[in-house]
Order: structure tokens, then C-alpha cells, then sequence
């Protein structure tokens, strides 16, 4: 009898032991999960494009026609890109060095040349895409919907970012294209992937990446592919 | 008389209006813009900006510089071949004219579709016409002569009025 007692009160013991484990295990992945995402508020100081690697890396952007994809497009050939592969469009840094979250980089005034080159040079260069000049800017009210747009937002957590940059705004021809993710509205058309990326706190080297449908004007239906990396520096 | 003059007006608006030689205009233009105003045509000029914009890459950086490494000067490859330079030379307002152009025909698919699926445009003056003939039809049919027929009117006695005060005397009568 008292072999049994015994050996019952083992295996409880055992059990509660196994369960006490499991929870705790449990609580401690948890809890590592949920903290919090970090908001990086500065400026995402852009590396420029290079075609050097066997992929292209840095900044730059490549456009998918309608009814592509984003990994086997087909890809809208830039002639005046640097690469050999011309779907890839290079961008250098701008005068601000790269795109600041919390706050805009607006057109200027006026915001494109004469002959409808884009002359924003904050975030990027203007850059020649078929032989006119494109560039980027975030605007308080979006230029193609007249939408208002909060300015970009990027969170990091567990090393990995998101957010969003519904304010980002192509400019080219005289032409403005909304290329944000989500768009102006909360949507996200065909082919729009949300903001994703990586950061790595202790270099501060990022990699952001996007992708956002074009809705209407000339490339309606096409989609922007962003991929914006370098290294963060936080506002004083 | 109301009734008949705003039937009449619908009558005459479309030849006021000029809709019988403007309205078949519309279903013209509407005819000649079936085979544009459609998404796999927008995309297919889209594709066609791409071919072009590729090929006037290639002229200005790769054959004009290749001839120029050649030993011809700008000029002399301008007289050599005029029409190269003047793509060249235009090609921003090419591009200032086309990408708009595209995009007006992208833009405005779904408000031609919408418009397209509506009755043909030399339709439209008899959607006028015709209310107008039933509105002065029935102008007609409840005009004053109707009207007097069986009702009293300005004193005088119809004979179902008559037939009415006869049968009301009648039952005064009864219960009395």
C-alpha cells in the first residue's frame, strides 16, 4: 500500500516538475515575442545602387509591368540604367542623405524642369529613367490621390522593421505616381507588399523593402519594387 | 394644359437641342473608340512606351557615342542621320505628349465602359420624343371634354348628378 502512495506521489511530483518546465519555457518565449516595436525616428541614410555583386545592392528600384511578378516580372527595362541589367534603376543618396521618418520631404516649388525632369533631391538624386529625370519625395498631401498622408513610419522589433511609408511619391514627366505601401487610402492594390526589412542594432544597417501598385495615370497597373538600404541615424 | 405643353417641350427639345445630328455623332465616336478604350490595349501601348523608350536608349547611348568613338563629330552624325538627331531632340516632348495620352486612355476605361453600356447613343432623341407623345396623349385623354362627361360643372346638372339626387331623394323619402 505504501508502495503505491509512494510511487503516486513521485509521478505527481514528476508532472508538476515537467509542467512547472513547460511553463515557464513558455513564458519566457512569450514574453520575448511581445516587446514592444521600437519606433526609429531619424533618417534612413540611403547607401548608393551598385551593380558590382552578382545582385545588385544598395538603393534602387526596379518596375514590374501588369500581370508580372515581383520575382519573374517582366521587369520595365530603364535604358539609362547603370546596371547590365537595366530593370534595376540605381539611386543615390539625396542632400538629406536618405528618407526621414516622422516628419516630410516635400517637392520643391516648382518641382519639376521645363522639359518635366523631376527636381526633388532630398531623399535621392533625380535619377534618368527614359531619358527624364525621376526622384522621390513625401508630401503632407499626396500629389497624384490629393489624399493626406501621415509621414513615414518605421518600427523595429526582434531586429526585424515594418511600417509605412504611404507618403512616398514618385515624381517624373511632370507626372506625380504614388508608391507608398499601404497606399494613400489603407489599401494594398496587386501587387503592394507591405513594408519589411531588417535592422541590426548595433551597426544600425538596414534594409527596407516594398513594393506598391501603381493606380492610375500611364503605368496604371504597373508596380514599383523599393529596396532601400544603408545605415540608420537617429534624430538628435 | 400643363401636361400638354410639357409633353410638347419633349417633343421639340431634341430637335432644339440639335440631338438627331449630334447624337449619332456621339454613337460614332463611341464606335471608334471600342477597340482603344479597352485595359489589354492600354497595356499594350504601355508595352509599346517600353519598346520605344529602350530603343531610344540605345540611339543616344549606345549608337550615336559608338559613332562619335568613330571620329564623327556631333554635327557631322546629325546631317548624317537627321532623323536620329531630331528623335533625340524630341524625345522629351515625345514623352511630355505619349505618357499623358496614356494615361487619359487608362484613367477614362472605366467611364467609357460605363458609357458604352448604355442604350446607342441615336437612341437618345426619342427617350425625349416618346414621353413626349404619351404626356400629350394623356393631356388629351383627360382634357375638359373628358372631364364634362358625367359631372357636374359650373352649376350645371350632368345626368349621373341628376340620377344621384333622384336616388338620394328617394331614400329621404323611405326613411321618413
Amino acid at each position: 500500500m505504501a508502495k503505491v502512495v509512494t510511487s503516486r506521489v513521485t509521478l505527481g511530483l514528476l508532472a508538476l516538475v515537467t509542467l512547472g518546465t513547460t511553463m515557464s519555457t513558455a513564458l519566457v518565449a512569450g514574453a520575448s515575442g511581445k516587446s514592444p516595436a521600437k519606433t526609429l525616428v531619424g533618417t534612413f541614410k540611403l547607401s548608393a545602387g551598385s551593380c558590382m555583386g552578382a545582385t545588385p545592392s544598395g538603393t534602387y528600384f526596379r518596375m514590374i509591368f501588369p500581370g508580372g511578378s515581383l520575382s519573374g516580372g517582366k521587369f520595365f527595362d530603364n535604358p539609362d540604367s547603370a546596371c547590365t541589367d537595366t530593370s534595376y534603376t540605381l539611386a543615390t543618396p539625396g542632400t538629406a542623405g536618405g528618407v526621414t521618418t516622422g516628419k516630410y520631404q516635400p517637392n520643391p516649388t516648382p518641382a519639376y524642369s521645363t522639359s518635366g525632369g523631376a527636381l526633388a533631391n532630398a531623399i535621392i538624386e533625380p535619377q534618368s529613367f527614359t531619358g527624364i529625370n525621376f526622384s522621390i519625395a513625401t508630401n503632407r498631401v499626396d500629389p497624384q490621390t490629393g489624399l493626406s498622408v501621415p509621414a513615414p513610419v518605421i518600427k523595429v522589433r526582434n531586429g526585424k522593421l515594418s511600417g509605412q511609408v504611404e507618403a512616398w511619391s514618385a515624381s517624373w514627366n511632370k507626372l506625380s505616381f504614388n508608391q507608398g505601401s499601404p497606399k494613400p487610402d489603407g489599401s494594398k492594390p496587386g501587387l503592394t507588399l507591405p513594408v519589411s526589412g531588417t535592422y541590426n542594432a548595433k551597426t544600425h544597417a538596414f534594409v527596407l523593402i516594398w513594393a506598391s501598385a501603381v493606380v492610375g495615370g500611364p503605368f496604371n497597373g504597373f508596380t514599383g519594387y523599393w529596396h532601400l538600404a544603408g545605415v540608420f541615424k537617429a534624430a538628435k | 394644359m400643363a401636361l400638354a405643353v410639357l409633353g410638347i417641350g419633349l417633343i421639340v427639345a431634341p430637335a432644339v437641342f440639335q440631338m438627331f445630328q449630334r447624337a449619332p455623332k456621339g454613337g460614332q465616336m463611341m464606335s471608334a473608340f471600342e477597340g482603344i478604350e479597352t485595359t489589354s490595349n492600354v497595356e499594350m501601348i504601355q508595352g509599346y512606351f517600353g519598346s520605344m523608350a529602350v530603343g531610344q536608349g540605345a540611339i543616344r547611348l549606345d549608337v550615336v557615342p559608338a559613332l562619335e568613338d568613330q571620329g564623327m563629330t556631333p554635327s557631322r552624325v546629325q546631317s548624317r542621320f537627321p532623323a536620329v538627331a531630331t528623335l533625340d531632340q524630341n524625345w522629351d516632348h515625345i514623352l511630355n505628349d505619349m505618357t499623358p495620352m496614356i494615361g487619359a486612355m487608362s484613367d477614362n476605361v472605366a467611364n467609357y465602359q460605363a458609357i458604352a453600356a448604355l442604350p446607342p447613343f441615336p437612341l437618345f432623341p426619342y427617350f425625349f420624343v416618346f414621353p413626349g407623345l404619351l404626356v400629350v396623349a394623356f393631356a388629351i385623354g383627360a382634357g375638359p371634354g373628358r372631364r364634362n362627361r358625367g359631372s357636374r360643372v359650373d352649376g350645371e346638372l350632368s345626368p349621373t348628378s341628376v340620377q344621384a339626387a333622384i336616388e338620394q331623394e328617394r331614400e329621404t323619402t323611405w326613411q321618413r
